[in-house]
């Protein structure tokens, strides 16, 4: 009967982990996945740079490497880097801000789960019969187009990359929710540590640099497979995807740099026994960083041959970025001044991390200028230089992170002999590899050979590096599993640092906190309980003079309480979607049935997510002594906002790429001229869609107001009616649609029609989106589950159905009548 | 006529500069980072300090004395953009009018140049033959997909776009007799690092003589320069 309950344990530990919500053990699976993609990267780089210790070698075939450097590039940045950070952040955000768990833990563990099934979709493509995807991570079009690259796996990454978008936007909505109401009470914005900034920061550009990029994808994934031509085109096609992509690509460089930084930041302050220094630099670098970092995006595009002044104003808000870099690298070394430095592992990876950060950054000053990027693009100074800033800053600081939080994670120490080794063979193999690729500045990147003889001594050094660095990764998983196995038990406060999370026990417990952490006016953290929070008001609390204070060495750990809105619901729908989509993507390049299957899936999914949400199950409001200030205390408005930003961006994009391709005219001419709206398109059925749209949206605001007069009459007509209209305006759109495609304006008409058919499809199913959340909340009102104190939930709806709208009066004149 | 500079020369002298303050700024921030660990670290494993767990340390007040440092540097860091704008300006227009123009077409995987001798097209595929001291205007474009034409050692390259032309220049030197390499430098597909062509400078005088006797004389002229180009690889060990 042993085997039975071994199996039976089994079960209810996949189980779990399968279900849960909660952010810590979110946080695990993000960083244990990130880690097995970052192996998978790392060995693919190493089988690359053997290619390269021998000229005219003959280890890889060309194919093969470039499948290796394609894959490489793209799992270390998005499945591996950004991931990485979010599992961090994942596990210390809402630690560090003193809050239970993230204000949406159901779609956090959405999020998770799209990313893992996204990572799968895009390995998947080594099992197809013509390889990965091998363009290069950065996807130029037109080599991406189905002309030049048949393969299915360009199509697994492509949709794999649109999925990892839809994952990060939910997660930027979920955490921008979480940090902006769900602070200690007296942990104001400024006492924020650095680390939880820079998730802020993070979040922020997330939020508007991965819809272009879901964008681009999307469109990338037309054009394989429906045959439309928005990168393929003569006229502009290939830098039209070079503004998509860069537009994310220059961002991501900072979403991937940010949370290392501050994790150093906080790492440094707490060994050099010094509050931060200058913390506003700081944070009024990231702050402008965060802003040009959407400013510079061409700089990636100075031998294109576009504009000379554009490009000159490119090159100086490059330039100008470099500033509020160098401010917070001053800022940190400065932290140091009067210091009580402590050589600790951390430490010591958050020092390295630093002096990489010097070297990294201002050779990359010199790609900011465009007589020097003449020299420069598309040669090993460029990998040498981002090399440096994501291998040696990024990953160093993940390092220090990674030993810093590892005592509080595990609740075990790690063998500092063991670390030390691995931050030896690391800074050596780092220095090793990506230095002598300075020297070499002239080789051309993603050459698998070459028959420079002057070129190979240094990629034989670089090659030794890589091995040298791939060995201190075996170093760092042996620390790991011998600090998890034997490692002896971590006190709550190992470093004697000064964040919340170092105010309970390592590792913590559900509700993370016994009590309430509550900052005073001087400074102190309490800990109160949660009746005497409820009770009292804000003032009193962060006086801190309030009765029944605990002290906060962990001393005294009452049981912990299990109310309901602390208690971590389990879910199994997240993993059920998860699967849904992967099986419904990858069904989608592979097989029809496969597909119908993930749709099945994805549905019973959606059933059983929207079923506990009538139930309420995981409905929580936000205590009301939580610090808010200045948001509105409720997770569904402020995420509603969050979404909308979202939104912009993705119409935003569409519409640029339109403004691109029809009023920029570069390139090729056109064959056919570019036909005024009113050419093809019925203005007077565009004008009956359009009052359709109104009254439709007009229907829905008397519903809500019907809700939150408590009368159901005037609610459920308002309901049906949007229904009813939202319905009217697709079939119309329909019909319009099919006499476009009988007249022959249809897909291969040319691009005229093909914009108009991405933006009024994408607005079709945001209308038909709009369907099914009018549809479940008409069900909540027959139900019983809405009424004048839950009305909020029906605004959110009508301010959705206020998109859907503006959106349409945006697309309505660009297309029908100019 | 106005001496025309190299573009590696230009490139060089920039990239001096670059170097040069790269080395005072990043060198100074170096040496201070290094002192300051020095001077601060903390010899024995556990020492007491006045920081205590249980409070929140926001940050330590900046001095005047930094903000200075930050508005200097900047200053320095700006002004080398801004100094390298008038080298942008030149480096991107053809100094010469007199420039001699080559079509650069990039196909998957190599490079194909046409000469324009009296209307009529001459065409080179993965090897060009260039005049000696003259500025060369390359006017460059793709026949599928995204290239970059460029050569390591004049530090120019420019993409090469399907459906856009673009274009770049050089200087040849003066003295002819040297091969350069012209390389591709975006990935365009799995024979990438085969898109090599050579670019042959012959003496100024003869590539005109021939130019200027025809299109026949002309081709005559390109394909024995290449061909004795080619010849002299195969007799070498």
């Amino acid at each position: 009967m042993a085997g039975a309950e071994f199996f039976g344990r089994l079960t209810r530990w996949i189980l779990r982990w399968l279900t849960t919500t909660n952010h810590k053990d979110i946080g695990i699976l993000y960083m244990v996945t990130s880690v097995y993609f970052f192996f998978i990267a790392g060995v693919l780089a190493l089988l690359f740079r053997t290619q390269l210790a021998m000229p005219a070698s003959e280890f890889l075939t060309g194919k093969a490497y470039y499948e290796a450097v394609t894959v490489h590039g793209l799992i270390m940045l998005l499945w591996f880097a950004s991931p990485f950070a979010a599992g961090l952040a994942n596990y210390f955000v809402p630690l560090q801000i003193g809050a239970r768990d993230l204000a949406f833990p159901r779609l956090n563990a959405l999020s998770y789960w799209l990313y893992l099934a996204s990572g799968i979709l895009v390995i998947l493509g080594f099992l197809a019969e013509a390889g990965a995807i091998d363009v290069g991570w950065t996807m130029y079009a037109p080599l991406t187009s189905k002309d030049f690259t048949p393969s299915p796996g360009v199509d697994l990454a492509v949709l794999g990359v649109a999925l990892l978008s839809l994952s990060v936007t939910i997660s930027t909505i979920n955490f921008l929710v979480t940090i902006a109401t769900m602070r200690a009470p007296g942990l104001s914005w400024f006492k924020l540590p650095m680390f939880t900034w820079s998730i802020i920061f993070t979040m922020i550009l997330m939020l508007y640099a991965f819809p272009p990029l879901m964008v681009g994808a999307a469109i990338l994934w037309i054009d394989r497979n429906i045959g439309t031509e928005f990168f393929s085109s003569p006229a502009g096609g290939a830098l039209l995807w070079d503004h998509l992509f860069w537009f994310f690509g220059h961002p991501e460089v900072y979403i991937l740099l940010f949370p290392a930084l501050g994790a150093i930041a906080d790492i440094v302050s707490t060994f050099a026994r010094r509050p931060l220094y200058a913390k506003r630099y700081i944070l009024t670098a990231f702050f402008l960083a965060t802003i040009l970092s959407f400013l510079v995006w061409m700089h990636h595009m100075f031998v294109t041959g576009t504009n000379l002044y554009t490009r000159l104003f490119y090159s100086f808000t490059t330039i100008l970025i470099s500033i509020p870099f160098e401010m917070a690298t001053v800022s940190l070394i400065l932290t140091l001044y009067k210091g009580k430095i402590r050589f600790t592992i951390p430490m010591l990876f958050a020092l390295a991390a630093i002096f990489h950060f010097i070297l990294g950054g201002s050779t990359g000053v010199y790609l900011g200028s465009i007589a020097l990027d003449k020299g420069f693009r598309g040669t090993y100074w460029v990998v040498a230089h981002f090399h440096y800033i994501l291998v040696g800053t990024m990953l160093f600081g993940f390092f220090a992170a990674l030993y810093y939080w590892f005592p509080k994670i595990t609740g075990k120490m790690y063998n500092k002999k063991l670390a030390l080794l691995h931050f030896i063979l690391a800074t050596i193999g780092v220095n090793l590899t990506f230095f002598p690729q300075f020297i070499i500045f002239d080789m051309p990147r993603r050459y698998f050979t070459y028959d420079v003889p002057e070129w190979l001594t240094f990629n034989q050094l670089s090659t030794l590096g890589s091995y040298i660095f791939g060995l201190s990764m075996i170093v760092a998983l042996i620390t790991i599993v011998h600090g998890l196995l034997r490692g002896s038990p971590a006190p709550e406060n190992p470093w004697r640092a000064w964040t919340l999370e170092w105010l309970t026990k390592s590792p913590p417990p559900p509700e993370n906190f016994e009590g309430v952490p509550v900052v005073t006016n001087d400074g102190r953290v309490v800990f109160v309980s949660e009746e005497v929070a409820e009770k009292s008001s804000r003032s009193e609390l962060v006086s801190g003079k309030l009765a029944g204070v605990q002290p906060l060495t962990g001393a005294s750990h009452a049981a912990p309480s299990h109310s309901h809105a602390h208690s971590h619901p389990v879910s199994i729908d997240p993993f059920i979607l998860g699967v849904g989509s992967l099986l419904a993507l990858f069904g989608l390049v592979v097989n029809k049935f496969i597909l119908a299957a993930g749709i099945a899936v994805l549905a019973w999914g959606l059933y059983r997510w929207l079923r506990d949400e009538l139930n309420d199950r995981f409905h929580a409001e936000i205590p009301k002594y939580l610090e808010t200030w200045p948001f509105p205390r409720s997770k569904l408005r402020n995420g509603m906002w969050v979404f909308i930003a979202s939104e912009v961006m993705v119409f935003g994009s569409i519409l640029s790429a339109y403004f691109f391709i029809r009023f920029n005219p570069v390139g090729k001419v056109l064959e056919e001229p570019w036909p005024p709206g009113y050419m093809i398109h019925d203005v007077g059925i565009g004008i009956i869609n359009t009052m359709i749209m109104f009254t439709s949206t007009l229907s829905f605001a008397m519903a809500y107001l019907g809700v939150r007069k408590g009368d159901n009459i005037l609610a459920q007509l308002g309901m049906i009616g949007t229904i009813f209209l939202g319905s009217l305006f697709l079939i119309v759109k329909y019909f319009e649609w099919k006499e476009l495609f009988a007249a022959g304006y249809g897909l291969d008409w040319g691009l005229a029609t093909q914009t108009y058919f991405l933006a009024t499809g994408v607005h079709g199913l945001h209308v038909a989106l709009g369907l099914l959340l009018t549809t479940y909340t008409l069900f909540k009102l027959y139900a019983g589950r809405l009424g004048p104190q839950r009305s909020e939930e029906v605004l959110m709806v009508a301010i959705y159905w206020g998109i859907v709208e503006i959106v349409w009066t945006f697309i309505f004149p660009l297309f029908y009548l100019v | 006529m106005v001496e025309v500079l190299s573009t590696d020369a230009i490139w060089w002298s920039l990239f001096t500069m670059f170097t040069a303050a790269g080395l005072i700024l990043a060198g100074t921030v170096t040496l201070i980072f290094l002192y300051l660990i020095y001077r601060y670290r903390v010899k024995g494993s556990e020492d007491k300090d006045e920081l205590e767990p249980g409070r929140i340390y926001v940050e330590t007040p900046a001095k005047g004395s930094s903000r200075l440092l930050l508005v200097f540097t900047g200053i320095i860091v700006l002004s080398l953009i801004v100094a390298t704008f008038d080298e942008t300006i030149y480096l991107e227009r053809t100094p010469s009018e007199e420039a001699f123009v080559i079509w650069v077409t990039g196909f998957q995987f190599g490079w194909q140049f046409d000469y324009n001798v009296d209307g009529e097209t001459i065409t080179t595929i993965g090897a060009v033959v260039v005049p000696s001291d003259t500025v060369i205007e390359f006017k460059v474009t793709s026949r599928d997909v995204f290239h970059t034409f460029g050569f390591a050692e004049f530090k120019v390259k420019i993409d090469a776009l399907p459906g856009i032309v673009n274009s770049m220049w050089i200087k040849t030197p003066e003295e002819p007799g040297e091969v350069y390499k012209a390389y591709c430098y975006e990935l365009c597909g799995i024979g990438h690092s085969l898109m090599v062509a050579d670019m042959i400078v012959v003496d100024k005088n003869e590539f005109f003589q021939a130019y200027e006797a025809g299109p026949q004389e002309f081709r005559n002229f390109i394909n024995q320069v290449i061909s004795e180009y080619r010849a002299s690889l195969q007799g070498a060990p």
